[in-house]
């Protein structure tokens, strides 16, 4: 068999996505559940793009619609959270939807997903983990 | 790409295009009188009458070409009367825009009449198929397009291409020069301040009448309000939106009302009364319903990926291609052509009339697999499948197509054109929707629809369990029994690491 990445050649490592960086910084963080609130996200994401979005480039195309006094919206937010779910690394508990949940063994899948492919990155997604923490964790 | 330079390289394109396409003696004198009114009739929303300077735009060539251009792009291949082009919709638009006004500014008939052009205006970026050719534009200039939204003028907004084209061209040179000699051609109407028709497109009206924004783009614009009715109804699919309910709850509501407003804030607000939360949650649902029933039906996803690989096989080697027109070397050359104009193009290439002939005897690319969250056995790492959606992403799907095809046996590697990995991205507007549609209850607190019911993490929800990707061959069963075996050969290796279950493959009921 022509191994996949063989005539893949060194796109695997290359192709990373914003979703990756927040997967990665979700995992890194001390907390197991997260705030759905969708409009602190939406303050938590623009903010991390307005402070690295010139340092990772897989920030670069996520864009927001300004209506206030809604914070920035941002369809990638969305699309996060699909992609996150979609994936088994993070869960949406019913029925009430208050948390955002990734638990340990999502964690460890997460950081094995990611592996060392963001590790140039890896000194702002630790500041991003400290945002994520600060601004979106829930104790216990 | 410098963000500036790109919107001004963009511009100059849509400003030459426009400049051909508009006729230099369009309108022909003597203009019709401003009490020559037409009555027009189309079959969702009803009558409505033109304004000469109304029926003058869309007389023009900018807009005829609309006529041809199929809202659904190819889905009259699954629905057969699914015919209803973007003329059809504009026309419902400028209806339900102007009754929408008509409810909240009553009096204001200058503003009415801006909402009615630019509901008019608001597709007229849209070249064939519509949002099909959109994404493959979308992606192929990519770094062009990235940069464009990133200009000045598009500050805070979130534009797809054909917004910004339209956009562009009711700004263009020509096209205003024209808007403006019609306009000011009618005592009534010369006092239409133009760029607001414009600004309303990109949903960032001037002014305090920001709200007609909302009516053009919202969470229950006049868009949405006429697209879920009339692509239901030419598809035949029993769910609608009541939309004269809207317009019975619809108010606008003063920021004054609250005492946390600020200065920032919009003077007024286009909300829902409380008693229009369930018409918001009908929207909501419909709008959900449609993707698997249309937009991500299988058949259409296919077609669509019969129509990637004419662009595929135009762009692997252009010098291949006689006509230069589908060369498509910038984005104006897709604006050539409409959607018949496209398939008798292609017809004519010899490269491209194999996949162009299969499409017109309806033989469609045919599913081997099915890719979903709840068909997979062992996920492994699907997410770095899942975001490298077809439409953002398709030189992302070509390698792993190209690895499932040397899986195949000899005998059944036929053209890469003709199997395709689709991974459809997901409707994240839907969910965006609830929360930012406002909810007024009376109180002197702002309410979204979100505070109702956690719609946006419900439609996510339901999007991780309804999404399907697939793998399309030719429908020749054998070849589609080899490349079932092929992909879940690939997916179950290094890097994907999927398993799927038997109803992967069952569900594409490949003749035994």
């Amino acid at each position: 068999m022509e191994k996949l990445e063989e005539t893949q050649g060194s796109a695997e490592e290359e192709f990373t996505t914003f979703e990756d960086i927040f997967a990665l910084a979700l995992a890194n963080t001390e907390h197991f559940r997260f705030k759905a609130d969708s409009d602190k996200w939406h303050k938590v994401l623009y903010e991390v793009c307005e402070k690295y979005r010139d340092k990772i480039p897989q920030l670069g195309v996520i864009f927001f619609e300004e209506r206030p006094p809604l914070p920035p919206q941002s369809n990638e937010f969305y699309q996060l959270i699909t992609t996150l779910s979609m994936s088994g690394l993070i869960s949406l508990p019913n029925p009430n939807y208050e948390y955002i949940v990734m638990e340990g063994t999502q964690k460890e899948r997460a950081r094995e997903l990611e592996g060392k492919r963001l590790d140039k990155y890896k000194d702002y997604i630790r500041k991003i983990t400290e945002l994520l923490d600060d601004r979106l964790a829930v104790e216990g | 790409m410098d963000s500036e330079k790109a919107f001004a390289q963009l511009k100059g394109e849509v400003d030459e295009w426009v400049a051909r396409i508009m006729l230099d003696d369009y309108p022909k004198t003597p203009m019709p009188g401003k009490n020559e009114t037409k009555v027009i009739r189309e079959a969702v929303t009803g009558y409505q009458v033109l304004q000469p300077h109304e029926y003058l735009v869309l007389d023009s060539p900018l807009l005829q070409r609309l006529r041809y251009i199929h809202q659904t792009a190819l889905a009259y291949l699954v629905y057969p009367t699914a015919n209803h082009t973007r003329f059809d919709h504009s026309l419902g638009c400028a209806k339900i825009a102007q009754q929408l006004g008509e409810k909240v500014i009553p009096r204001n008939k200058k503003r009415i009449a801006e909402l009615r052009l630019a509901a008019l205006l608001h597709d007229v970026g849209h070249t064939f198929f519509s949002h099909l050719s959109e994404t493959i534009m979308q992606s192929r200039f990519r770094d062009l397009y990235i940069a464009v939204k990133k200009a000045q003028q598009f500050k805070g907004r979130d534009l797809d291409l054909a917004e910004i084209i339209s956009y562009l061209i009711v700004k263009s040179a020509p096209f205003h020069a024209f808007l403006d000699k019609v306009v000011h051609y009618y005592h009534d109407f010369r006092k239409l301040d133009l760029d607001n028709v414009a600004q309303l497109i990109i949903r960032a009206p001037v002014d305090e009448f920001a709200f007609m924004g909302d009516i053009i783009s919202g969470p229950f614009d006049a868009d949405k309000l006429d697209y879920l009715v009339r692509d239901c109804h030419f598809c035949g699919i029993r769910a609608d939106v009541d939309v004269e309910r809207v317009l019975v709850s619809a108010a606008l509501l003063d920021r004054k009302r609250f005492p946390s407003s600020r200065p920032e804030w919009s003077e007024r607000y286009l909300v829902m009364k409380s008693g229009g939360v369930s018409i918001l949650e009908q929207i909501t649902f419909n709008r959900m319903l449609l993707y698997p029933a249309i937009y991500h039906h299988h058949k259409v996803r296919a077609i669509e990926c019969m129509i990637r690989a004419i662009f595929e096989t135009i762009w692997e080697d252009p010098d291949r291609i006689t006509d230069k027109h589908l060369k498509f070397e910038n984005i104006c050359d897709f604006y050539r052509l409409t959607d018949f104009q496209f398939l008798a193009a292609v017809e004519a290439e010899p490269q491209l009339r194999p996949i162009i002939e299969k499409l017109m005897k309806r033989d469609l690319f045919k599913r081997c697999l099915v890719i979903s969250l709840p068909y997979l056995e062992q996920p492994g790492k699907f997410m770095d499948l899942y975001k490298k959606s077809s439409e953002d992403y398709p030189e992302k799907l070509y390698r792993l197509r190209k690895t499932i095809w040397a899986e195949l046996p000899k005998d059944k590697r036929g053209s890469l054109h003709e199997l395709w990995v689709d991974i459809p991205k997901p409707p994240t507007s839907i969910a965006k929707d609830p929360d930012s549609a406002w909810i007024d209850i009376g109180t002197r607190k702002m309410l979204r629809l979100r505070d109702f019911f956690p719609y946006p993490e419900w439609v996510t929800s339901y999007e991780v369990n309804k999404w399907k990707g697939h793998v399309f061959s030719i429908s020749d069963p054998s070849t589609r029994r080899a490349v079932n075996d092929a992909a879940k050969r690939v997916f179950k290796e290094k890097p994907y690491y999927l398993e799927f279950y038997e109803r992967a493959t069952k569900e594409c009921k490949i003749p035994s």
